[in-house]
Formats: C-alpha cells, sequence, structure tokens
C-alpha cells in the first residue's frame, strides 16, 4: 500500500524552474521550493493553489516527451490530430491530478539527496519528501535536455515510475478498445474532477 | 491475522500448483484477478473506507502514527529473520537495536525514537527474501481481502504471519488477537486514505494501476533500492521515432 501513497504524492514537489538552462538538481530545487511556497501559503484559496500548482507543472515536465514515453509504440497507431488531443488531454490529466492534492498538504518538505547520470544522457536527481511522523518518501526525478531546457520526463516514487505505469494502463486499454476508447476515457477523466463515489 | 494466514496459506498451496513454470509478467489469471479486485474495492469503498473514515473523526493524527509505530514494532520477528535470510547482520543489529530501544524508552512500541536516532524502519518480508534468493513471483493475484500479491508474496505473507509476535502473548485470546487485527486494518487504512483517494482519481484503468504499482514496487523493494531498474524494461526512455513507422511491432509482451 505504500505504492499508492508513495504515487499519489507525486503532487507536492512539482513547482517551476525560471532558469531553464540551470543544472537538473537546480531545477528540482527550486521547482520544490516553489511548489511548497503556494501549498503554505494561508493568503491562498484552494482554487488559486490548485492553478499555481498546476502552471508549475506545466513548466517543468516535458509534456511532448512524455505522451510519447507513455504510449510508446502505440504512439504510431494514433493519427496526429489523436497525437495531438492525447498530449493535450494527458497534459490536462496529469496537471488536475497533482493539483488535487493541494487538500492533502501536510507539512511536508522536500530536501534534494544527488544526482546520477542515466543513459540517453538523461539526469536522474533524488529527492525525498519528509513528512514528520511517518517514513519519507523517496522521489527521483528523471530530466533530459531537449532545445537547452532540462525537463521532467518521469517522477520515480518509491521505485515506481510513473512512466512504466501509465505505460501499462494505456498498453491495456490500446489493446481492448483502441484509441478512440483510451481518449475517450481521458477526457471523460477530465471533466469529472469529482471522485465517484466516494 | 491468524484466519488471514490459514487462508493464504491455502490460497498459496493450491495456487502454487497452478503456477506456470515461466515467470509470467504477464496476467494470465486476470479474469479472477479482475473479479476478486472489484470484489476488494467494492468491499472498501461501502465498509472499510467509511469505518477508517469514522476512526479519523474519532482520533488524533498522533494516535493513527502511535498505533502504526507500534504494530510496526510487533514485526520486530519479521523483519530481523528476513534479514539475516537475506544475510544482512547488519541490518538485522539495527533492527534488534530499533526494537530495544521502541518497546522501552518507545513506550511499548508507539514512539519511533530509533528513528530520531537515524534508524529508519525497515520493510522486510519473507516474500522479499524468495525474491532475493531468486525465486520468481509467479503471475499477478489478487486475494480476497488481502489485495495485490502472487504465489510468492502469498506464501511469503503466511510464513510473516506466523512469525508475527503478537500471536505468541496472546494466542490463547483470540478476541484480543482479532480486535488488534481489526482495528490495525482500520488504522491502515486511515493512514493512506487521502492517497488512495488520489491514486483513485489518477487511474484511467485503476485495476492496471494498482497491478504495475505493486510489481514495480516489489521489485524495488527487493532490489533495496528506490529508483527505477532500467533493466528491466530497457526501452523506458525511447521515443518512438516516426521513421520507425513501418517496423514491424514487437511482440505486445516484450517485458519478457
Amino acid at each position: 500500500m505504500r505504492i499508492i501513497i508513495a504515487l499519489s504524492l507525486l503532487a507536492l514537489p512539482c513547482a517551476a524552474a525560471s532558469h531553464a538552462s540551470s543544472a537538473p538538481e537546480a531545477i528540482v530545487e527550486q521547482m520544490a521550493g516553489q511548489a511548497l511556497d503556494v501549498l503554505r501559503d494561508k493568503s491562498l484559496d484552494v482554487d488559486t493553489k490548485r492553478e499555481r500548482l498546476e502552471e508549475i507543472v506545466y513548466r517543468n515536465l516535458d509534456f511532448d516527451t512524455l505522451s510519447k514515453l507513455v504510449m510508446a509504440r502505440n504512439w504510431r497507431k494514433l493519427s496526429a490530430a489523436q497525437q495531438d488531443e492525447f498530449k493535450r488531454e494527458f497534459k490536462k490529466h496529469l496537471s488536475a491530478t497533482y493539483g488535487d492534492n493541494v487538500d492533502n498538504y501536510r507539512n511536508e518538505s522536500v530536501q534534494i539527496l544527488g544526482r546520477r547520470e542515466e543513459k540517453r544522457g538523461d539526469v536522474t536527481v533524488k529527492s525525498k519528501i519528509v513528512r514528520g511522523g511517518t517514513d519519507d518518501v523517496m522521489v527521483d526525478y528523471r530530466l533530459r535536455q531537449r532545445e537547452g531546457d532540462w525537463r521532467i520526463i518521469d517522477v520515480v516514487v518509491e521505485g515506481v515510475s510513473l512512466v512504466a505505469n501509465f505505460r501499462a494502463q494505456f498498453q491495456d486499454i490500446m489493446s481492448n478498445g483502441g484509441a478512440d476508447h483510451l481518449l475517450e476515457l481521458l477526457r471523460a477523466k477530465n471533466l469529472d474532477k469529482v471522485a465517484p463515489g466516494a | 491475522m491468524r484466519t488471514a494466514a490459514l487462508v493464504a496459506v491455502l490460497c498459496g498451496a493450491l495456487l502454487l500448483a497452478a503456477v506456470p513454470a515461466r515467470a509470467a509478467q504477464d496476467d494470465p489469471w486476470e479474469g479472477f484477478n479482475r473479479a476478486m479486485f472489484t470484489f476488494n474495492d467494492t468491499l472498501d469503498r461501502y465498509l472499510l473506507r467509511p469505518v477508517a473514515r469514522g476512526w479519523i473523526f474519532i482520533t488524533p493524527q498522533f494516535a493513527r502514527t502511535g498505533l502504526d509505530n507500534f504494530a510496526a514494532n510487533l514485526r520486530f520477528p519479521i523483519v530481523v529473520v528476513n534479514d539475516v535470510l537475506q544475510w544482512k547482520w547488519r541490518r538485522a543489529g539495527e533492527e534488534t537495536g530499533r526494537f530495544a530501544v521502541n518497546s522501552t524508552i518507545g513506550v511499548l512500541g508507539f514512539v519511533d525514537v530509533a528513528r530520531r536516532w537515524g534508524l529508519e524502519r525497515q520493510l522486510e518480508d519473507t516474500g522479499q527474501t524468495f525474491g532475493v534468493w531468486g525465486i520468481p513471483s509467479g503471475p499477478y493475484l489478487v486475494l480476497p481481502l488481502l489485495g495485490p500479491s502472487n504465489p510468492r508474496d502469498t506464501v511469503g505473507f503466511a510464513a510473516d504471519s506466523a512469525l508475527a509476535i503478537y500471536p505468541f502473548f496472546v494466542g490463547a485470546y483470540t478476541y484480543i488477537t482479532t480486535g488488534y487485527a481489526a482495528l490495525n486494518t482500520v488504522n491502515q487504512r486511515a493512514l493512506i486514505d487521502d492517497d488512495l483517494e488520489s491514486a483513485r482519481k489518477a487511474a484511467l484503468d485503476y485495476y492496471v494501476f494498482v497491478r504495475d504499482a505493486y510489481r514495480q514496487r516489489r521489485e524495488a523493494l527487493i532490489r533495496d533500492e528506490v529508483g527505477f531498474d532500467e533493466d528491466e524494461q530497457a526501452d523506458l526512455y525511447d521515443v518512438p521515432e516516426d521513421d520507425d513507422l513501418y517496423d514491424v511491432p514487437e511482440d505486445a509482451d516484450e517485458e519478457k
């Protein structure tokens, strides 16, 4: 069950980098700092906080690469129009999911632990979310440089990769209902921001 | 927990017989699994979650954390035995230190004093030990009431239940162990309530979300590393190129 805890914490350390050319660690650190500032700011209402968090996610994640990575070889099965729609809806979905965590903030803080060079020139920045009283949550950000800018292409929480997890889901959905079904599901999720059931 | 253990052993025994020899990464029991998953999920929505919400309402955060610490402290024999079985003697020593400190200064384990001294809680279990020994997990398996697992972890869970400390002390008083198990279940559920709700919102296919997260997490725990193991899925960070258009797509289950 820690997996779930971990995954949903993805939201917290996502913040913006204004200096696109800085080193990956600096980007992650700045991003975390900005997100925590938003979460801690008592003068902001929930909707404003959500909006700000979404902006931070928008600026720091490479949605173009992310979309291709999560779709993998299914990417080529989409038409150009479907690809565009997928990118748009997936971006909306991720941002909304992260924004939702505004309510769950419990005084966590973020520490940058170091970096690791990866294949393909990527860099992983290791960090941990410190939650008072309970276990820390280890979060790895994988960044890739494109056109001079380092942006996040995966978030690995306690060993669970966001890209791998979404890829598994999308593969399943694609093989059962195809691209139209996948896009329909994404659209429905984005329209229905309120938890069903509950 | 005793009953749970028994169920687990029985399921494990029955299913191990049926496990295909190869380490399947796919989900051959998906039909059964999805049915069980829906059953568990429904039970959670209509019974466990409401009870856990009530528990959150009537208890302060420190009480829930304290009970969680107490439960973690009772896992001492499970952790230490598995540290040794994985030949991690230093970690076994650390866990013994944790148990000694937390059981005394930490008031029967309710306060995790050792963590403040730099000795983090360990998440070892017998399923992980089997993994370290190279025993394949077998197919994904959703157990009734217990949730995501696989034959290897099911057998591991049964062993863990036998190793847990409290049955030795209050085994004669079933209502104490049962009551504790029930309370602990509610408390554990309460601790992850926010997270579970976000996960339900984030997932497009909640079943696959949980299945994949379970697999990834167990593998990370077995490696004792929090990072993602790229070798497990070598193409994970390859961007599909447009000029691959006419390549023959690889087998759908390329994950070995």
